[in-house]
């Protein structure tokens, strides 16, 4: 009498699983890519930080990471995203493969994920979508959603190595004050490093500001540490409007590095687990400067 | 001039019924060189009656005319076939069945043809009817030379005799035949019905009276439009004259109104479209200027029934009258005359009033304008509505592609990257300027 019901219920409860488990089996075979995020907000940060500044882009998957290089619409900023596949639990990338993706399609499907759900993405050889798939690690909620992909014409440049002037590792909430605050008052900052400090300074309509930052160590925060490395003095002019929009990344780490050498563009780092980055770089204003 | 044609004719009876000729004992014809006609002449002419080159009071070429001192005068009228279907005729002796056939064959009494029939190549008849000879005289009544008859004070009375022997100058032929009493005295009686005259002695003298004139050719055109006037005047000038334009189809006949009378020369006008048409026309014709033949009491007009026109009461028959009125004058009048007599009919002293034919005919024509303008206004919209369906569904297409386009861009394109856009850029160069191409 008892078993029956015991038994009903093992058999309702063995019904599900198997399909999941025979979906399992079969779908890797046909993906080209299958990438898994421990958590769905690394991504979301990361796109909604890419959105404001580029449109379009192509996601490239190889076996080392899922890559990202676009510049804006006016090609004085570019953007260089690099997640690597240890980022990635797991990752697997049997070919290299470009994902054409509009960024605000992406945002509203990224919307719906919640930021601790656990995000997998795949992609066939020559794909149409993008699946996305986001399962709570709380419920047994499983979305699932496939987003349509583009061809993309992008053009790659090749991004030296340079050893910078100057590099400036700073809180980003901080660096992200600065340039909001300074926006107010005008539209390009000037970034002036020396063996004292950075200074950010600026003139506009209705006065003029200038924040300036020492080296700074803070033994129990280190995140709030401050460090000014210089080989020579440099003086540079930035659009604030870009430096605002590159600050939208400051949800992605605690701390940002500038890096600026003269006539070369700013690069704005913000380091991601795993040897990941996201990276922003912004041509100078030259002949500008007030 | 001499014409040797034995065309002594005998007619039958046609459906369209014509003067029944019989043969007259005339020796006319045409030159040995031409092949015999055919002239369907009044049965009973005397015979002093001759074939005579007269002037053509319209025309003042010498044309044919039949001349019987007893009967007056006759003009050629020839009936032939259309060109589009060729008839010939057959002629043969009474004997044979000539009489119940019923068609155009007639007797030919000349021995050479007579004994095994003739067929005739060219089906054309020539049919005399009567014409008034007061057509003859009114070039002398009224010369040239006073063309602006109106402004000339000094219109003399002159006899009968002056006037005849004026006539004779340009119509030789007539010399001889005026030599019989009869005819004159016909004459004279035609030139009284339009002068006034003046007893000098025993003579009368003439002189034209515009007056009397136009009353006398009123009362023709009266005649003639009484009784209908043939089909396919009726059609040409009555009914489309007075057609009310539809506005959705093209008319076009607006030349062809009141102003427009039958420019056909007698000539001309015998050879009509179709036998039957031309036989009914040119009878009907002759009804206006033969008012003592006996031919336009046989005519029975054909009055085919046809829808009645809409036009205001009298307009219909005033335009009829009009229409004969010019028909007799583009046909029997010199064109200096009918000016005159045009200007005459059309002056408020005219003894018709044709204003509201006039005040119904500038109606129509303006209507006809409208509806001119409209279907033109109508045709070119609608041109450039279809020009506008091709250009523009192109033009559309693109600007709904380009829409679209824009629109998924739109749709794509984050409140930052539009923001960006306005961002003033000036001084800062390009990253493939700081970094080569890969």
């Amino acid at each position: 009498m008892q078993t029956k019901p015991l038994h009903n219920n093992n058999l309702n409860f063995a019904g599900l699983p198997t399909s999941f488990n025979l979906c399992n089996l079969v779908s890797p075979i046909h993906k080209m890519l299958e990438a898994r995020l421990e958590q769905a907000d690394l991504l979301k940060k990361v796109v909604d930080a890419i959105k404001d500044l580029v449109q379009d882009c192509n996601f490239d998957c190889n076996d080392s990471g899922i890559a990202l290089q676009a510049m804006d619409n006016s090609h004085v900023a570019l953007v260089s995203m690099m997640l690597k596949a240890e980022s990635f639990s797991p990752y697997r990338c049997d070919r290299n493969v470009a994902l054409g993706v509009n960024l605000t399609s992406l945002t509203k499907v990224l919307r719906a994920a919640s930021s601790e759900d656990i995000l997998t993405i795949k992609a066939e050889d020559a794909p149409d979508v993008l699946n996305l798939v986001f399962e709570s690690s709380e419920s047994d909620r499983l979305s699932e959603y496939d987003l349509k992909l583009m061809d993309i014409d992008q053009e790659h440049l090749g991004i030296p190595d340079t050893e910078y002037a100057a590099t400036i590792s700073m809180p980003s909430a901080d660096f992200r004050k600065i340039c909001q605050d300074l926006m107010l008052l005008s539209e390009s900052v000037s970034i002036e490093a020396t063996k004292d400090g950075v200074k950010f300074t600026c003139a506009g309509d209705i006065g003029n500001g200038a924040v300036t930052l020492r080296s700074h160590t803070n033994v129990d925060k280190p995140d709030l540490n401050v460090d000014i490395e210089l080989t020579e003095p440099v003086s540079l002019t930035f659009s604030l409007k870009y430096l605002v929009n590159f600050c939208k990344a400051a949800g992605l780490s605690k701390s940002v590095k500038l890096c600026l050498s003269n006539e070369v563009p700013l690069l704005v780092e913000y380091a991601l687990a795993g040897n990941s980055y996201l990276r922003f770089y912004l041509a100078p204003k030259i002949g500008d400067d007030e | 001039m001499k014409t040797r044609g034995r065309p002594s004719t005998k007619a039958k009876k046609e459906t369209v019924e014509v003067p029944v000729t019989s043969e007259p004992k005339t020796q006319l014809g045409p030159n040995v060189a031409h092949p015999p006609q055919l002239f369907i002449l009044p049965e009973d002419i005397s015979k002093d009656a001759r074939i005579v080159s007269l002037e053509n009071p319209r025309s003042s070429n010498d044309s044919r005319y039949l001349v019987c001192p007893e009967r007056g005068f006759y003009e050629f009228t020839k009936v032939a076939a259309p060109k589009s279907t060729p008839r010939s005729l057959l002629l043969s002796s009474l004997d044979a069945k000539a009489v119940d056939n019923g068609d155009n064959a007639v007797e030919d009494s000349n021995d050479k043809l007579s004994s095994s029939g003739y067929i005739m190549r060219d089906a054309g008849l020539f049919v005399a009817t009567p014409v008034d000879p007061l057509f003859f005289v009114l070039p002398v009544l009224a010369p040239v030379s006073a063309s602006k008859h109106s402004d000339i004070p000094k219109k003399l009375f002159l006899s009968g005799e002056d006037y005849l022997n004026k006539v004779t100058t340009t119509s030789p032929h007539l010399s001889t035949l005026f030599r019989v009493d009869s005819l004159r005295v016909s004459i004279e009686k035609r030139m009284a019905a339009v002068c006034d005259t003046v007893d000098a002695g025993d003579e009368t003298m003439y002189r034209l009276s515009e007056e009397k004139m136009m009353k006398e050719l009123l009362k023709k055109a009266k005649k003639m439009s009484k009784k209908g006037l043939p089909a396919s005047m009726e059609d040409k000038f009555i009914r489309k004259a007075l057609e009310v334009p539809i506005m959705s189809i093209k008319r076009e006949e607006s030349s062809l109104k009141d102003e427009d009378t039958p420019a056909d020369t007698p000539d001309t006008q015998t050879s009509t479209d179709t036998a039957a048409s031309s036989f009914s026309e040119a009878s009907t014709a002759a009804t206006s200027f033969s008012e003592d033949s006996q031919g336009t009491a046989t005519q029975t007009p054909k009055t085919p029934s046809i829808p009645s026109i809409t036009a205001p009461d009298g307009v219909v028959d005033l335009l009829r009258l009009r229409t004969a009125l010019f028909f007799i004058c583009s046909n029997y009048i010199a064109p200096h005359l009918s000016e005159t007599i045009k200007k005459l009919v059309l002056s408020p002293t005219s003894t018709v009033n044709f204003a509201p034919l006039e005040a119904h005919l500038v109606h129509l024509a303006k209507l006809r304008q409208e509806a001119l303008a409209a279907r033109q206004l109508g045709s070119t919209s609608q041109k450039r509505s279809l020009e506008e369906d091709e250009d523009g569904e192109s033009r559309v297409e693109k600007k709904r592609k380009l829409e679209e386009e824009e629109k998924r861009k739109k749709a794509g394109e984050s409140r930052g990257v539009k923001n960006l856009k306005k961002v003033n850029t000036t001084g800062m160069k390009k990253m493939s300027d700081f970094f080569k191409k890969k």
